[in-house]
């Protein structure tokens, strides 16, 4: 693998002096563009010889500068291809460039009206955000404008996977109006699908719970507006659980309250997510003692 | 049945009689191996609830290791049921996550569909523009061609009207 690295820093210096090569009129009336040519040529055999001595970092940099180099040449696809490359191996050593070089690529591409893929790269930003590099709102914001390209090519199924990620992160960060609002229009819009209804009980489920963390009788009236909508979900064991839950909360029955989640939960169970909401839930019939 | 047998005319009245008779010991020996199989033992397990509730008999250690093994059936069965249970709601689950990502993937395709068809009728319209082309260029060779004639004629008939003014 050592000599594969040194294979490709002698590249890097060979393309490296192509480039110096350019200074000088001839140089560049006569072989301007090949030397162009060969040195991204080059940049790019470098970066792949980087890649298979697994230095993330040395290859990221090559296929950025070849990346440059189609850029000022007018290659606008071959740049944002480079862009990609580039991001690939940055998202395995250091996150923030791998941002960065997706950022120039949504740039290229909006300016091609390539929206699918702004789209999807918007996506993979939120999804880094995410997981390495942990930045809840940042990540929020590039969901959100993902989905946004996502309604605007007319792919409304991608676009509900990130608004459900927006609103999956809008209730953790306490902005239930939005998350309430989110899960109710992804499932109206599902229950007209026959393949997307199957999924509706679960939306409805997390809208409701989310209601529950703002106010109870707003709960109550949603749950019957769903039932209205939407048979098949009284028959749940979600809306027997929210039953039960809405009963104790009025009650201000904590333990009765536990006793109802430990139950579905040894069934069926509860994600990281709803234990969070649930807790809070639970804190709102503690701290409230006179909440009728 | 005694009482009808004894109203029937005297000629039917012996026949009866037997029958009768018969029907009675028939109903005494049913009535003893019924008694017989409500005290024990059993083959299949059930136990006689007067004899268990009905106060007096005392419960064999045999009913008591039946009644053992049933209940352990039955909790096992109800294991068994809530297993299932849960494993048909992780289905469920599973299931609408795959629709969910064939309604994706359905998107995806029909983009890709219109997308071809869009390329495919771009392609149409370039090759129309290159023959196009390579006609033209045709055309503009001929023309050079038939004006490269002309050029040499009139070189030709200019020489040879000045060496014929010569001589």
């Amino acid at each position: 693998m050592a000599d594969n690295e040194q294979k490709a820093m002698q590249l890097m210096a060979e393309a490296e002096k192509k480039l110096n090569s350019l200074i000088g009129f001839f140089g560049s009336l006569f072989g301007g563009s090949s030397k162009v040519e060969e040195a991204m040529e080059c940049y790019q055999r470098a970066a792949n010889m980087f890649k298979m001595a697994k230095k993330w970092g040395a290859a990221g940099n090559a296929f950025c500068e070849a990346a440059s180099l189609h850029a000022k040449a007018g290659n606008k696809h071959d740049a944002a291809t480079n862009y990609v490359d580039a991001a690939n191996c940055f998202k395995k050593s250091d996150p923030n460039e791998a941002v960065n070089s997706l950022l120039k690529v949504i740039e290229i591409y909006t300016d091609m009206g390539r929206f699918t893929m702004v789209a999807k790269h918007h996506q993979s930003i939120a999804e880094l955000y995410e997981t390495e590099a942990v930045d809840l709102d940042r990540a929020v914001q590039h969901y959100e404008q993902a989905a946004d390209y996502f309604k605007g090519e007319e792919s409304n199924s991608s676009a509900n996977k990130c608004m459900l990620k927006v609103a999956q992160y809008a209730a953790q960060l306490e902005n239930y109006d939005k998350a309430i609002q989110i899960y109710e229009q992804v499932a109206f819009s599902s229950l007209e699908s026959s393949l997307l209804k199957y999924s509706c009980k679960g939306y409805f489920f997390r809208a409701a719970l989310c209601h529950l963390c703002v106010d109870v009788l707003n709960a109550q009236h949603a749950l019957e507006h769903y039932q209205e909508l939407y048979p098949a979900f009284q028959d749940s064991r979600e809306y027997k659980l929210l039953r039960v839950l809405i009963d104790h909360m009025e009650e201000q029955n904590v333990d009765g309250f536990t006793e109802a989640v430990k139950d579905y939960d040894s069934i069926s169970r509860l994600d990281q997510w709803y234990t969070t909401i649930l807790l809070r839930i639970k804190k709102r019939v503690e701290d409230n003692p006179d909440l009728c | 049945m005694e009482l009808e047998v004894r109203e029937v005319e005297a000629s039917a009245r012996p026949r009866l009689r037997t029958r009768v008779d018969s029907y009675r010991t028939e109903l005494g020996r049913l009535s003893q191996e019924f008694v017989k199989v409500r005290s024990p033992p059993f083959q299949d397990g059930f136990f006689g609830q007067d004899d268990l509730y009905g106060g007096g008999v005392s419960m064999n250690e045999e009913q008591k290791l039946r009644l053992l093994d049933n209940s352990e059936r039955l909790e096992r069965t109800g294991r068994h049921l809530t297993t299932g249970y849960r494993i048909i709601l992780e289905t469920e689950e599973i299931g609408s996550q795959v629709l969910q990502d064939l309604h994706a993937q359905r998107e995806t395709i029909q983009k890709s569909r219109s997308r071809l068809r869009e390329t495919d009728a771009e392609l149409g319209r370039s090759s129309r523009i290159v023959s196009g082309m390579i006609m033209r260029s045709m055309q503009h060779r001929l023309i050079l061609f038939g004006v490269a004639v002309v050029f040499v004629i009139v070189i030709v008939l200019s020489i040879y009207f000045t060496f014929s003014k010569y001589t």
